[in-house]
């Protein structure tokens, strides 16, 4: 009947193992170790062995099943031999007496708990010792005793369970605590005790054992728990590790997020003691389990965000240039890398010297990572790569900050190598450029002064100037747009260099002048001739397929190459520089020097018209000399030309210049005549013809109470003179106007120059009389006054004495030929245009470009249409069919 | 990444002031075709012949354009205006450019789609021709056909048979493509 039932039973164990195939379960369970502590948990004592180790614990069920095996084996235990018996019986006594030694206490409330550790080993003399030898070696021991079992496999278990029911529950009540700290050293206390009890067991079991199954046995014991408490980590434990481990290694690192200022100089032996702290709590955090996967894998983060921060923390802003303030530790490492940028330098030796040390320490402590040589080598070219992304997002600010910026562009030269790099660099700077530049709330020279700033960082940062093309491109199509772009130039080209250190920076590009002086920027560029270059180099891999080197900065080329074409450029310097020729200015030196410059750049024969202008200035003076000189012949024309000089321009030559004849003081004619005659005296087949309105003229006004003597402009002078004729005190603007032919604008101009210098009034009926007493112009100040103010507040201030009134033989010339092209359009490509498209058509087909705005051309349109030349229909214009 | 864009960053820009900077970025063979363009373009403003004009189309593009000649006096076709289209090859001025006329014409050395039998535009072509030459020569063409080698016998033969029958079938056949 046994029979019939064991082999029933066998057959369901069978079924049972076809489930849950383990065959450690097959093992009988000492029926003589009955402890009422684990039996009322109506678990079994089999232990299982590693390969169930990781299941939780708490839900053993299944290890219900073992209880029919019980049954079966109190069915084997009745066999016939009798020594079986007994061995098997003294097995389960001593597996009961170790047992019960080694269990561990039933509960724990607090944490540090968990039962005493009894030293009482000796307590029930040789008897445990004995027992634990039967248990530990049953084979040879007690071979006969069929049914035997782990020891230290039904520790681990107890362990396990152990932890579970109750460890857990402590651990989870330490994450309540609001302090992380106290969560952290809480939750490692716990652990702590929970060790030292286990282990005890653990030792009690090793001791007869040698030396190295002790070992083992110690080891594996280990594996299996730190396995489940690292499992076992909580979230809020791991968010505790990580604010304790941030905080202490921002101390160690020399990361002071609080401080961002200077200098964070924490006291050397804050720094080493709390370096001290962090690895004591790495070796318990060992010790007790919590230094697994998990935590090192939060080690790294922490690491990465470290060294982010520091380059944050350090380097930011900090575009100081490499002379000043070296840290002491440079001095050792400068000596073998000297080509390094300080930041570069210090980022490295905080990698090499905290980073990784730090590392390093933490690492070992772990025993899980070998941190070699290498990584700390790519560490260091990993922080690099940090630098160099901030430096790239800071670089608009370094450019705008160039010359004091120095470091940073040093910093990038040395860290953006690769062209993913070189890439990422132009794509920041190009949207911060769009950001931050290129709107209409940037005035031209700002815009221009970046540039050039760009330029120069550029160039410090990439000699090959391909970084350069592919950010300026966008700049230089901006800068187009910008009608007063050339002027610009031009004039801060032109000015002084007295002036570079005033207040004229504010409104000139007066950095041009010092480029222009300095010998660098006239490097000689031959392309062709590379071979004897000892410093050459291959191009970038990233160069466009036009590339071409250049080797100086040359910021005025690449600023006249930005507009487009030289002839642009020289256009506008023509007439910049006539208008100065024209000034009263004494010497033009600086004109002539800048001419020269410009002439190395452009050839000389571009720049040839502006020769002629200068040479036409010069010549005018030594003729002016000797036209005075010739007239010493002719005695009786001696007086009449003694007061005036000429300034004589080769007209073809000039830009061009208005005509604007107005009638002239009749003394003055004469003189012009006496003058012209001598002129065409001297040079026979010339002829002069008078540019009335340009000239300057000093008057000198007798009033009743004073005298006043001014500089003023021919037709300022030309008006006042009016004012002295016989009969002609007072003039009403239309009477003036008829009498000398000269241009309202002019006139407006003329009288309300005199006006301020308050030599005329306008009086009420709106004729002006000339104020021969002061007191007289205080007096009626106050009415005065008033009309003064309206008038001076309307047009004055659009320059009236610059004003270029009525139109030049050019500029007719010019509006003919615009006209045909009109023609040309509305009778070949479409019938019927829209001013957009014109003005587009323009502008694409005139090689010189179409100066004019919507506005110009509709102005323009528009006196063809009251010429009846053109119609407008629907909003196109249209030619009328004759 | 896509490096593929970093070459076009540095050579072929946008082609909105195709004008101003356009001129050094191009290719030198379109440089130079545009730069040839336009000084002939400046050349037909500054110095109009009479009875011809020409301007590139509407469209922007430099090397198509459409030309108009006005009928001879003197000729069946005076009074009538003529369009012509201009197109340009690439290595133009050592290639002629391809002229159709676009409104209808009866000629005996013109075809039904507008196709011109004319020797510079073929086999006779010199760099030294230009816009306004070709127009000059269209004209000339239109008061004295070269009537031995037609590409329209019956209006060959009708030139030299029945003037007026001719003039009728000018008549008949033009119609101002002008107003759209």
């Amino acid at each position: 009947m046994a029979a019939v039932e064991t082999k029933w039973n066998t057959r369901k164990q069978r079924a049972v193992q076809a489930v849950f195939p383990t065959d450690n379960f097959l093992q009988p369970t000492p029926h003589s170790s009955p402890s009422v502590r684990f039996s009322d948990q109506g678990r079994p004592f089999g232990g299982p062995l590693a390969q169930v180790q990781t299941q939780q614990p708490l839900t053993p069920r299944k290890w219900a099943v073992p209880s029919v095996d019980e049954i079966s084996s109190l069915a084997w235990s009745v066999s016939p031999e009798n020594t079986h018996a007994s061995q098997q019986t003294r097995f389960d006594r001593a597996w009961h007496t170790v047992t019960a030694r080694i269990a561990l206490p039933p509960s724990v409330s607090v944490e540090d708990s968990f039962g005493l550790l009894s030293n009482s080993q000796d307590l029930d003399g040789g008897v445990f010792e004995d027992a634990l030898l039967d248990v530990l070696d049953p084979a040879s021991r007690l071979p006969l005793a069929r049914y035997t079992d782990d020891i230290l496999a039904w520790h681990t278990q107890q362990v396990r369970q152990h932890y579970v029911s109750h460890v857990h529950p402590l651990l989870a009540i330490c994450d309540d605590h609001s302090d992380q700290t106290q969560v952290l050293l809480g939750s490692v206390r716990t652990l702590e005790a929970a060790h030292r009890q286990y282990l005890y067991g653990l030792s009690l079991i090793t001791r007869p054992m040698t030396p190295e199954q002790a070992d083992m046995a110690l080891k594996k014991f280990h594996r299996d728990l730190h396995a489940i408490v690292g499992n076992s980590m909580s979230s809020a434990l791991v968010s505790a590790l990580r604010t304790v481990f941030g905080r202490m290694m921002k101390t160690v690192l020399g990361i002071d997020s609080a401080n961002s200022g200077k200098k964070r100089k924490q006291p050397q032996a804050e720094v080493d003691r709390t370096r001290e702290e962090l690895i004591q709590l790495v070796d318990s955090l060992c010790k007790v389990g919590l230094a697994g996967e998990r935590f090192q894998i939060l080690f790294a983060e922490l690491l990465d965000a470290m060294m982010i921060m520091y380059v944050q923390e350090s380097f930011r802003g900090d575009w100081g240039s490499t002379d000043q303030d070296v840290p002491m530790l440079d001095s050792l490492t400068s000596q073998h890398q000297p080509a390094q940028p300080r930041c570069i330098r210090q980022l490295s030796d905080w990698v090499e010297n905290h980073y990784a040390r730090l590392a390093v320490e933490v690492t070992t402590g772990l025993g899980a990572v070998e941190v070699s040589w290498t990584d700390v080598e790519k560490w260091k070219e990993t922080a690099v790569g940090r630098l160099a992304t901030l430096r790239i997002n800071e670089l608009f600010d370094i450019v705008v900050n160039w010359p004091n910026s120095e470091g940073g562009i040093e910093d990038l030269r040395f860290a953006v190598t690769t062209p993913q790099r070189r890439l990422q660099l132009t794509d920041a700077f190009s949207a911060a450029l769009q950001n931050r530049l290129l709107h209409p709330g940037r005035s031209t020279l700002e815009i221009l002064r970046t540039y050039i700033a760009m330029i120069r960082t550029f160039h410090k940062l990439d000699h090959s100037r391909v970084l350069l093309d592919r950010v300026a491109y966008s700049l230089q199509l901006y800068l187009c747009t910008r009608e007063d772009t050339v002027r610009i130039i031009v004039s801060g080209l032109l000015s002084t260099p007295k002036e570079v250190d005033s207040e004229v920076r504010k409104t000139k590009l007066v950095e041009l002048v010092e480029l222009l002086y300095d010998p660098n920027q006239y490097r000689s560029e031959r392309q062709d001739e590379e071979w004897d270059d000892l410093n050459w180099v291959p191009p970038p891999v990233d160069a466009g397929s036009n590339y071409k080197r250049r080797k100086s900065e040359d910021v005025i080329g690449t600023l006249i190459s930005a507009l487009g074409s030289p002839e642009v450029f020289i256009k506008e310097f023509q007439n910049i520089i006539g208008e100065r020729l024209l000034s009263e200015q004494a010497s033009f030196e600086q004109e002539i020097g800048v001419l020269d410059l410009l002439k190395k750049r452009f050839g000389e024969s571009s720049l040839q018209a502006c020769d002629v202008m200068i040479k036409d200035i010069q010549d005018s003076r030594r003729l002016d000399g000797a036209i005075h000189r010739g007239v010493l012949s002719q005695p009786e024309q001696v007086s009449r030309i003694q007061n005036i000089h000429a300034k004589i321009l080769s007209r073809l030559y000039w830009p061009e210049v208005s005509e604007e004849n107005f009638g002239l003081p009749s003394t003055v004619a004469t003189m012009q005549e006496a003058y012209g005659s001598i002129f065409e005296h001297l040079k026979p087949l010339r002829k002069l013809r008078w540019l009335n309105h340009l000239g300057q003229a000093t008057v000198e006004l007798e009033f009743e109470d004073r005298t006043v003597v001014e500089e003023v402009r021919t037709y300022e002078a030309a008006v006042i003179n009016a004012f002295s004729e016989e009969n002609a005190s007072s003039w009403t603007f239309d009477e003036l106007w008829m009498k000398m032919q000269l241009d309202e604008d002019l006139l407006t101009a003329a009288l309300q120059f005199w006006e301020k210098k308050q030599v005329l009034r306008k009086q009420h009926d709106g004729r002006y009389v000339v104020i021969e007493q002061l007191s007289d112009a205080t007096e009626s100040s106050s009415a005065g006054q008033s009309g003064m103010d309206t008038l001076s507040s309307a047009p004055t201030d659009m320059s009236p004495r610059k004003t270029k009134p009525g139109m030049s033989e050019k500029e007719k010339e010019k509006r003919a030929v615009y006209w045909q092209f009109i023609v040309g359009m509305l009778t070949n490509s479409s019938p019927a245009m829209p001013l957009n498209n014109i003005s587009m058509m323009m502008k694409m087909l005139l090689p010189d470009g179409f100066p004019w705005s919507n506005e110009e051309l509709q102005e323009f349109l528009a006196e063809k249409l009251g010429e009846g030349e053109l119609e407008l229909v629907g909003g196109k214009y249209k030619l009328i069919k004759k | 990444m896509d490096y593929s864009m970093e070459d076009s960053q540095n050579s072929a820009p946008g082609s909105v002031p195709a004008a101003k900077l356009g001129g050094t970025r191009m290719g030198s063979d379109a440089q130079s075709v545009t730069k040839r363009l336009q000084t002939e373009l400046m050349q037909l403003m500054t110095s109009p012949a009479p009875g011809v004009s020409a301007f590139p189309s509407a469209d922007g593009n430099l090397t198509s354009w459409v030309a108009t000649i006005e009928g001879p006096e003197d000729t069946p076709y005076a009074g009538l205006t003529f369009k012509l289209s201009f197109a340009f090859p690439s290595n133009y001025p050592y290639a002629p450019p391809t002229v159709l006329f676009k409104t209808p014409i009866y000629h005996p050395n013109v075809d039904f789609s507008g196709r011109i039998c004319l020797d510079i535009l073929k086999d006779k072509w010199t760099a030294a021709y230009n816009v306004q030459t070709v127009l000059l020569s269209l004209q000339s063409l239109l008061g004295e056909p070269n009537n031995s080698s037609p590409l329209n016998g019956e209006a060959a033969e009708l030139w030299d048979k029945d003037a007026e029958e001719f003039k009728r079938k000018v008549m008949g056949r033009h119609r101002d493509i002008d107003d759209d």
